[in-house]
């Protein structure tokens, strides 16, 4: 059943936009039904408008959910699931071309041979202008000048239409009639393209790496493909041409021969190594200038004019020929494009970052999978699940061994034919450090666990401890004083500051991140037990003084039911600043744990993962919150009340 | 009795030169400008200040702290909301330590006596203004105390509830025959509730007048209402509300 629901997230989804859209729709039809009725009772203003309203929270989250299947392409996919596959296929031929694009002005101002000369000539100035004269003798000078002013003569010579060979020109030409024929036959589609077999054997869209299946699956697609292949060669023999006049092969021989001679000859004609090494280095400044330009491929802009008009007009009339897929794209893919790059199309912008609903679901699926054998979990753990938990690890970690140690008598000796003869110490020793079955109880496991296993740990020992000091410090004047600077020291410095002195401290295990909760716990605690303490109306504590309560009953029945609500305010808010700081402690070190899940995640740029981490986080979060407010309306019923 | 309130900083003298002898179920009202001392004087008695030279003896023990023989009833009942109505009333009790069983019996006939039974197992925050003054009376006389203090005990009611609560009161005085000191800034009230009346002037504080009234055993038979009608009830009225004028002007002028 989930194997199937995977397989057909695509189905699925489209089932889901529509209920969704229609669930929007009816709820802003029932709401505006609902204002109108109250529109004549409430005032603008009136606490009373908020109340209830419960259509317009199913109006939002469908339009939350509804713009989150929009932008993650998954309204795409849903609807269009081969869109994604044609629009792979239309990369494909800009990818072809992009050789032939990336050289000429068509995705930039300059042509890349414009580009070069004006950086080029301007560097032969520079170099002319600092031409050292005390390292080169006045004859090498002369002959150094004159290779620059060679270089300089080529550039000119290249940007030239008139000194352009026939040859080349023709063979430009060539290159223009077949981005030209491309263009006839993506204007006039011949009919009979079909998929290849290979091809509709592809897994479908999103549902396996990579993720959008590579090889045409329709007949659109198809010539698309064929078309790109075509073009890819005429690029091919693109970049085979060369811009090199006989006159200019001439030049670049003559230049090169003295460069080569120049390089060589004056080096030996005085020792000081500063000036051989002076002088090396620009002749090799003036060879790097001179290599850059006598490979032949800068073109006269006027050349290749007409070219870059076909290449130009060709992917025109490639979007032209989108047809019904361009207005799907416009519509369906907001935000980004799908690229084509050497062996895999992929979704660029929200489509990649932003995962569809139905993925995010399935990871979730994936990832709750108890079976850890079978790819289920995360990293050998689950997500949440349970285990058997031997008896003998509690009770290992709860006595310590050197107790064993203050027991009467002594531990076993060997006998005297060299055995060891145990007695009840060594076994009490054995029971301490867990070596002793004593059976196993049902025990939460998993990432999840470990995570809420922290908090609660922490939260227990922070209220335990955190709350009577905090009522002390609201009653005394001493403990106010004395534990004041204590703790404003250490609590604004927020968790995150403390997290690496506390994990070197403690070790990366749940002890160090247990005790970092529990710093942040505590100091909530503490401030506000002791706000609810010091919030003790004077009538009620001289009421309970003149009813006969000495000071031990005052702390218990009044001082403290009297800052309960503050306290469990305070336990409310630590949870939630206790939750946030594991998130992150967990992502600065260990091996369990959501954050620890969000972070390796990250680093290989898993984005479902990534969110459905987040959304866990999110979820667990809210499922405290709900908890706690649950809890202090039946706990404390009076608040606010009194 | 000569007390004086030492605050921080600048010394005021709160209260001076303060000598009275309350009888056994004697009714005492306390009226007087904001600002005279009244509730000082009050604070004093519960045990709450401990004046800087004189002493106060209840019986024949001199105070040195609160009591639960000094029951008080304060101006917003200061119930403890946590708990109901019956849980607010056995405070005391429970605090000393008595049974269960037995302060259930009087839980039981004091809200009885103060009109809310029925109420045992109610919130207090669900009570409205009267009634929540109404547990504040049963706490304290649950306790069984020799003296009860209000302190503006029904200062925070309407008009009606209030009638009715000063009926209430003098019930309870004439059932209990406990001595009982109410402070007030209602001259009617004082008038009604009040054997003796002592009339408070400011700066120091002290005790600028005395009346013995007839009006609270009158209250005891007759509506309160009729008495308030009375010829000699509106003179002496009159005559305490120009008393506290000229007070309130000679402050407003010295200031």
């Amino acid at each position: 059943m989930l194997d199937w629901l995977s397989d057909n997230r695509a189905l699925v989804a489209a089932v889901i936009i529509l209920c969704l859209v229609s669930s929007f729709f009816a709820s802003i039809f029932y709401g505006l039904k609902q204002t109108r009725l109250r529109e004549k009772d409430q005032v603008f203003g009136d606490p009373e408008r908020t109340v209830g309203g419960w259509f317009w929270a199913v109006c939002g989250v469908s339009t939350l959910l509804l713009v989150w299947f929009y932008f993650s392409w998954g309204s795409a996919r849903a609807f269009f699931p081969q869109a994604a596959n044609e629009l792979c296929q239309v990369a494909k031929l800009h990818e072809a071309v992009s050789p032939v694009t990336s050289s000429l002005a068509i995705e930039s101002r300059y042509s890349k041979s414009k580009t070069l000369l004006v950086r080029n000539s301007r560097q032969l100035d520079e170099l002319q202008a600092r031409l050292p004269a005390n390292v080169f003798s006045p004859a090498d000078a002369a002959r150094v000048t004159l290779v620059m002013q060679n270089t300089q003569q080529l550039i000119s010579m290249m940007a030239t239409p008139d000194f352009v060979d026939q040859k080349t020109i023709a063979e430009i030409q060539a290159i223009k009639a077949g981005y030209a024929a491309i263009t006839n036959e993506l204007a006039n589609p011949k009919l009979g393209w079909t998929a290849a077999a290979d091809a509709l054997a592809q897994p479908s869209w999103g549902i396996t790496e990579p993720e959008i299946p590579l090889l045409p699956v329709s007949a659109k697609g198809a010539m698309y493909d064929a078309l790109a292949r075509d073009a890819a060669a005429i690029s091919k023999d693109y970049l085979k041409i060369r811009n090199l006049a006989p006159a200019a092969k001439a030049l670049i021989a003559e230049t090169k021969a003295m460069i080569a001679a120049l390089k060589k000859s004056p080096s030996t004609d005085d020792g000081d190594p500063q000036i051989v090494k002076e002088r090396a280095d620009y002749m090799k400044a003036v060879d790097r200038i001179f290599k850059r330009i006598d490979d032949g491929k800068i073109f006269p802009a006027e050349v290749m004019a007409e070219m870059q008009v076909a290449v130009q007009t060709m992917l025109d009339q490639a979007e032209r020929s989108k047809g019904s897929l361009g207005i799907v794209e416009m519509l369906f893919f907001p935000a980004g494009d799908i690229v084509k790059s050497r062996t895999q199309c992929t979704e660029q912008g929200p489509g990649r970052w932003l995962p569809k609903p139905t993925d995010v679901v399935a990871t979730f699926f994936a990832l709750a999978n108890p079976d850890v054998e079978n790819g289920g979990g995360y990293k050998g753990t689950t997500l949440l699940w349970w285990k058997w938990l031997p008896i003998s690890d509690v009770v290992s970690f709860v006595i310590p061994d050197a107790l064993i140690d203050f027991l009467p008598g002594d531990y076993g000796r060997l006998n005297d034919d060299g055995r060891f003869e145990p007695n009840y110490k060594d076994w009490m020793l054995a029971l301490a450090q867990g070596d002793v079955y004593l059976g196993a109880v049902p025990m939460l496991d998993g990432h999840i666990w470990d995570s809420l296993f922290r908090v609660l740990v922490a939260m227990f020992f922070g209220v335990l401890l955190g709350v009577p000091l905090g009522i002390y410090m609201g009653v005394s004047r001493f403990c106010k004083s004395f534990f004041d600077p204590m703790i404003e020291l250490y609590r604004p410095v927020p968790p995150l500051a403390w997290a690496p002195l506390i994990l070197t401290i403690f070790g990366i295990q749940d002890d160090g991140k247990i005790f970092l909760l529990f710093m942040v716990a505590f100091a909530i605690m503490v401030i506000s037990a002791r706000t609810g303490a010091t919030g003790a109306q004077l009538s009620k504590i001289r009421a309970s003084h003149s009813l006969g309560a000495n000071d031990r009953q005052i702390l218990r029945y009044v001082i403290l039911p009297n800052a309960l609500p503050e306290i469990m305010t305070g336990i409310r808010i630590s949870i939630g600043v206790c939750w946030g700081t594991l998130v992150a402690a967990e992502m600065l070190a260990g091996t369990t744990g959501v954050g620890f899940i969000e972070n390796v995640a990250r680093t290989v740029s898993d984005y479902e993962l990534i969110w459905v981490t987040i959304l866990i986080m999110g979820s667990l979060g809210l499922i405290f919150d709900l908890m706690m407010r649950w809890v202090i309306g039946r706990l404390i019923p009076w608040r606010g009340k009194g | 009795m000569t007390f004086a309130n030492q605050q921080t900083g600048a010394k005021v003298e709160a209260l001076k030169d303060i000598n009275f002898i309350l009888k056994k179920g004697e009714l005492l009202s306390v009226l007087g400008p904001s600002g005279c001392g009244k509730t000082t004087l009050l604070n004093m008695i519960a045990g709450f200040i401990t004046p800087t030279s004189g002493q106060i003896v209840v019986g024949d023990r001199v105070i040195d702290g609160p009591g639960a023989d000094r029951g008080m009833v304060f101006q917003q009942g200061a119930l403890f909301e946590w708990l109901t109505v019956a849980k607010n009333v056995d405070f005391g009790l429970r605090m000393q330590g008595v049974s269960e069983a037995e302060s259930r019996d009087q839980v039981e006939k004091w809200l009885a006596t103060v009109g809310l039974q029925g109420f045992a197992d109610t919130p207090t925050y669900q009570l409205s203004g009267g009634m929540q003054q109404r547990v504040a009376l049963a706490r304290c006389l649950v306790n069984d105390p020799d003296v009860i203090l209000m302190d503006e005990p029904l200062g925070a009611l309407d008009a009606l509830t209030r009638e009715k609560m000063q009926s209430l009161v003098l019930e309870l005085w004439k059932k209990t025959g406990k001595t009982i000191i109410i402070i007030t800034h209602s001259v009617e009230e004082a008038l009604l509730l009040g054997e003796r009346l002592f009339v408070m002037a400011p700066r120091p504080g002290r005790i600028h007048k005395e009346y013995q009234l007839p009006f609270a055993e009158w209250g005891l038979k007759r509506s309160l209402r009729d008495i308030k009608l009375e010829p000699e009830f509106s003179t002496v009225r009159e005559e305490i509300l120009t008393m506290i004028w000229n007070m309130e002007e000679e402050i407003m002028g010295g200031a």
